[in-house]
């Protein structure tokens, strides 16, 4: 109703109330005609109100149309919405499925024990992967219808009492592990026929009794097979109000039991690799505690020997001192005049008393070394220095025989840390084997090389050189090569000894070539830095 | 037992245990007690636990509150199936005997299997008041929806409502969201009994999902529509809020009623609910940043998380990224505990934290608690 006709219906109510109380004639008369006035404008007003009101009505209409129309879109939203939401949680299963995978795979490679391997399995697959319950169990290789390990997850402390695993185990043999085949039940408590599952050649009352035995509606069990043998099997599952289990699902836990089988036959060979190593750790260690056991051994005798040596050559030495003593008293004619022959003789034994003097010496420079009784006085030590001097010493013998010194000495060779003294016999004992080893007119070559660490040092000669086979002998103690040289003079067999353990005292290396006829190459080292060790 | 050594004392005063119903429920409490046998203690079962690392399942969580500041007591009410109403109001009424200055906010912890917890909040509110912040979560048995356990001080209960009175010169925030969007024609609730549903618009009531999903309709059973209403449950409009209140089904019955998780009452409407993961993962974030904003400027000191069972559904394996969401929300380092529930109660307004509490579904509740 608009508001003008509100004031009208209102305004006209007033008078009639008014006039009502009126007792003159023509008021009521007015009455009357506003009366009449009053019926025809309700009456007008009725249409309008009834026009509107249809036409609120379509408008009505309209919306609710619309609003069913919307509703009509709604359910097509509605259904695009799940299937979109069905396959996108497929999908995410899926993908979170492989990535979970991916994550056990890592904590796999971990694992050294297959009692450990197991557990991890079980209860990552109902942790992490989702699934209720899951049991893995591993048989004896020898008898694949003995169960050896099973670690379960998910069945609670009932359901894991009431667990028979080997029941389990028999009834799962045939279908699953004996052919390697995975077995899938979606719902082993459906009303309807469990054929659609694809076992054709189960019988359904099996498979419902697989189900019970392990307390689940929805399950699947995976052959786990190592190098093509059945090895055990995995048993995952659910029971409403959990998912049922998908064919997706299934293919997951193949490729989860696939895995395991790997880590298994992995696990296999590393115990029997590490088995087998320690079983040689045991065994070198038994060879060198022996091997310690000879060298100790060793160790005392050759000082039992050094010891010896010592002793005798100093008992010698002092009836050696008076017979030279006495021989130069005879041979100065001090004791009466001498016939040409007596000192011909006096000489040789002059002669021989010498060279058995210097034996003895050496004999023992080398028993004082091994006996680790010198002392070593660590100097800079400049080697053109000592060169001269040796060469000094030498110069008479070369001489002698014709013989050329050519030193081709690298120039600002730093000084090297060696002691003096015993650097000086290096050069003179290498030295004088190259001079007395090399025919008349010969040359005898001093070479230095520096390098990061040491200082190279070759003498070589164009003597009669060392034979191969005798080579390895030549460090040896009292060893004397074949040579024309050494048949005519004789040698201690002791000089290239006393070399090189004072060579190797000052943390070098010597070391030599040789070719019959052409000359012999005789190469010692001497680290910059001397090691901390100065007894020789 | 690590949540006890974790803050350095043998004496915690308030102990929240939530575990999965996989333990022996009684030894498991007995476990926890020997620990801390003179600290307040409520929890319950779970449908899944949370805790500052994530979700985990079939484990125990435990917060061991210690403070000079925040002080709680607590009430236990019973018999929720004869008279949820009155378990409310004497649990509530237990919790302000002890003349705690301050109150801030009650936490709740009801049976939702046995009894109407949107009653039991209300007996809760007679007692409290209706602006008083509830906040809770109700007990859950991993999915089995069998029976659930209620723990008060020590003890195992079933069909039982434990609270806990949070008081002191504390401030609690709370952030409850949903993220569900309504869709499609309002419709009336014609018959309706409690959380039954039996008609909608004068039809019977599981009519509106086979309606809306179509052909795929005739192929669902029970259990899988209860799977659907997850991702579309009914939503009922609440004055001067907005969000809506979603209800879940729990099953169908095979008259065709409808078996919510929380009451819908006769003459109310109804819509189709329409959500997604990305958008639950929003009302996630929304609701942390709810929470927080409440207590600013102070920073939470811990942090409770009461999420839907459904939600833990829908995420499945990524589950996670909710919480973690909310954690970066929070800050990592503020420790966090919770669980997935049956059902959650919270204020849903934001303004002062004084809304009325609801009985929600679905639904994720942030809690932080800030001490001076």
């Amino acid at each position: 109703m608009s508001n003008s006709t509100k004031i009208i219906v209102i305004g006209s109510l007033l008078l009639l109330i008014l006039l009502s109380f009126s007792d003159l004639m023509f008021l009521r008369a007015g009455y009357s005609t506003f009366i009449l006035l009053i019926g025809i404008l309700l009456l007008n007003n009725q249409e309008i109100i009834q026009h509107q009101i249809d036409g609120y009505r379509k408008e009505l209409d309209r919306i609710s149309r619309i609003c069913e129309e919307l509703d009509q879109n709604t359910k097509i939203i509605v259904q695009t919405d799940l299937e979109l939401t069905r396959t996108q949680e497929a999908l995410d299963k899926r993908v979170q499925g492989l990535y979970s995978l991916h994550e056990l795979s890592k904590k796999i490679l971990a694992v050294r024990s297959v009692s450990d391997l197991i557990h991890l399995i079980t209860e990552a697959v109902v942790t992490s992967l989702g699934f209720e319950k899951a049991l893995l169990c591993v048989v004896a290789a020898d008898d694949p219808r003995h169960p050896l390990l099973v670690a379960q997850s998910g069945f609670d402390g009932e359901d894991s009492r009431k667990m028979d695993v080997n029941r389990l185990l028999s009834a799962l043999y045939n279908p699953v592990l004996n052919p390697g085949e995975p077995l899938f039940v979606p719902e082993a408590n459906a009303k309807r026929s469990l054929r659609g599952g694809g076992h054709p050649n189960m019988p359904e009352n099996t498979l419902r009794e697989i189900g019970t035995a392990a307390g689940l509606n929805s399950y699947a069990a995976i052959p786990l097979m190592v190098k093509g043998l059945p090895q055990g099997f995995l048993l995952v599952g659910t029971n409403p109000p959990y998912p049922k289990l998908e064919t997706g699902d299934v293919e997951l836990m193949a490729i989860l039991v696939s895995e395991v089988g790997v880590a298994i036959e992995n696990l296999q060979l590393y115990e029997a690799l590490k088995e087998s190593y320690e079983e040689l750790e045991e065994r070198v260690k038994t060879r060198t505690r022996e091997l310690a056991k000879a060298n100790d051994e060793l160790v005392r005798l050759n000082k039992m020997k050094s010891d010896f040596v010592s002793a005798v050559s100093h008992e010698l030495r002092t009836p050696l001192t008076s017979i030279k003593g006495y021989t130069s008293l005879v041979r100065a004619g001090k004791l009466g005049p001498l016939t040409p022959e007596q000192s011909e003789r006096l000489e040789k034994i002059n002669h021989h008393t010498d060279f058995l003097s210097n034996l003895i010496t050496d004999l023992l420079d080398v028993a004082r070394i091994e006996s680790g009784r010198v002392e070593m006085r660590i100097r800079p030590i400049e080697i053109p220095k000592i060169l001269d001097t040796v060469a000094d010493l030498l110069t008479p013998q070369m001489k002698e025989k014709d013989l050329t010194l050519r030193l081709q000495l690298t120039p600002d060779v730093p000084p090297i840390l060696a002691d003096e003294s015993q650097l000086h016999r290096v050069f003179v004992n290498l030295l004088s084997n190259a001079i007395r080893y090399t025919p008349n007119k010969g040359t005898v070559t001093i070479r230095t090389t520096p390098s990061d660490f040491f200082l190279q040092v070759d003498v070589i000669d164009t003597g009669y050189g060392i034979a191969p086979q005798d080579l390895p002998k030549l460090f040896q103690e009292f060893f004397r090569a074949d040579n024309p040289v050494n048949r005519e003079r004789k040698g201690t067999g002791l000089g290239l000894v006393l070399v090189k353990r004072i060579v190797e005292a000052h943390g070098g290396r010597i070391s030599v070539s040789s070719q019959l006829g052409k000359g012999s190459c005789f190469s010692f080292t001497l680290p910059w830095h001397h090691p901390e060790k100065n007894m020789l | 037992m690590k949540a006890v050594e974790a803050i350095g004392t043998s004496h915690p005063d308030i102990l929240i245990v939530f575990a999965s119903t996989c333990f022996e429920q009684e030894t498991l409490l007995k476990g926890i007690t020997s620990v801390a046998p003179s600290a307040l203690m409520v929890g319950c079962s779970t449908a899944g636990e949370i805790l500052s690392d994530g979700p985990s399942r079939r484990s125990v969580a435990v917060m061991a509150i210690q403070s000079d500041s925040l002080r709680a007591s607590t009430g236990l009410g019973l018999t929720l199936q004869k008279n949820p109403r009155q378990a409310g109001r004497e649990a509530a009424t237990q919790a302000i005997q002890a003349k705690l200055a301050n109150p801030h906010g009650f936490l709740m912890f009801p049976d939702g299997l046995t009894g109407n917890v949107a009653e039991v909040l209300r007996g809760v509110q007679d007692v409290l008041g209706l602006s008083f912040p509830i906040i809770g979560g109700c007990a859950a048995d991993d999915f089995s929806f069998t029976q659930t356990h209620q723990y008060f001080q020590g003890q195992v209960y079933t069909d039982a409502v434990p609270g806990l009175m949070l008081t002191g010169p504390i401030a609690v925030g709370v952030g409850a969201r949903h993220g569900w969007r309504p869709l499609g024609k309002p419709r009336n609730v014609t018959r309706a009994f409690a959380n039954v549903v039996q008609e909608l618009d004068g039809l019977s009531a599981v009519n509106l999902y086979e309606t809306y999903f179509g052909k795929a309709a005739a192929s669902l059973k029970s259990e899988s529509l209860a799977d659907m209403s997850i991702l579309y449950p009914l939503g009922m409009a609440v004055p001067t809020e907005d969000e809506y209140l979603l209800r879940n089904v729990i099953r169908v019955d095979p008259d065709g009623f409808l078996i919510y998780a929380g009451e819908i009452p006769e003459g109310s409407e109804v819509r189709l609910m329409m959500g997604s993961k990305a958008k639950a993962l929003g009302a996630a974030r929304k609701a942390a940043e709810l929470a927080i904003q409440a207590v600013a400027p102070r920073t939470p000191s811990f942090a409770f998380i009461f999420s839907s069972c459904s939600r833990s559904r829908l995420f499945g394996r990524r589950a996670e990224e909710e919480i973690f969401a909310v954690q970066r929300i929070l800050g990592k380092e503020i420790p966090l505990i919770g669980f997935y529930d049956y059902g959650e109660q919270a204020p849903l307004s934001a303004s002062g934290f004084r809304g009325l509490s609801y009985f929600l579904n679905e639904s994720v509740v942030v809690a932080t608690v800030a001490a001076p």
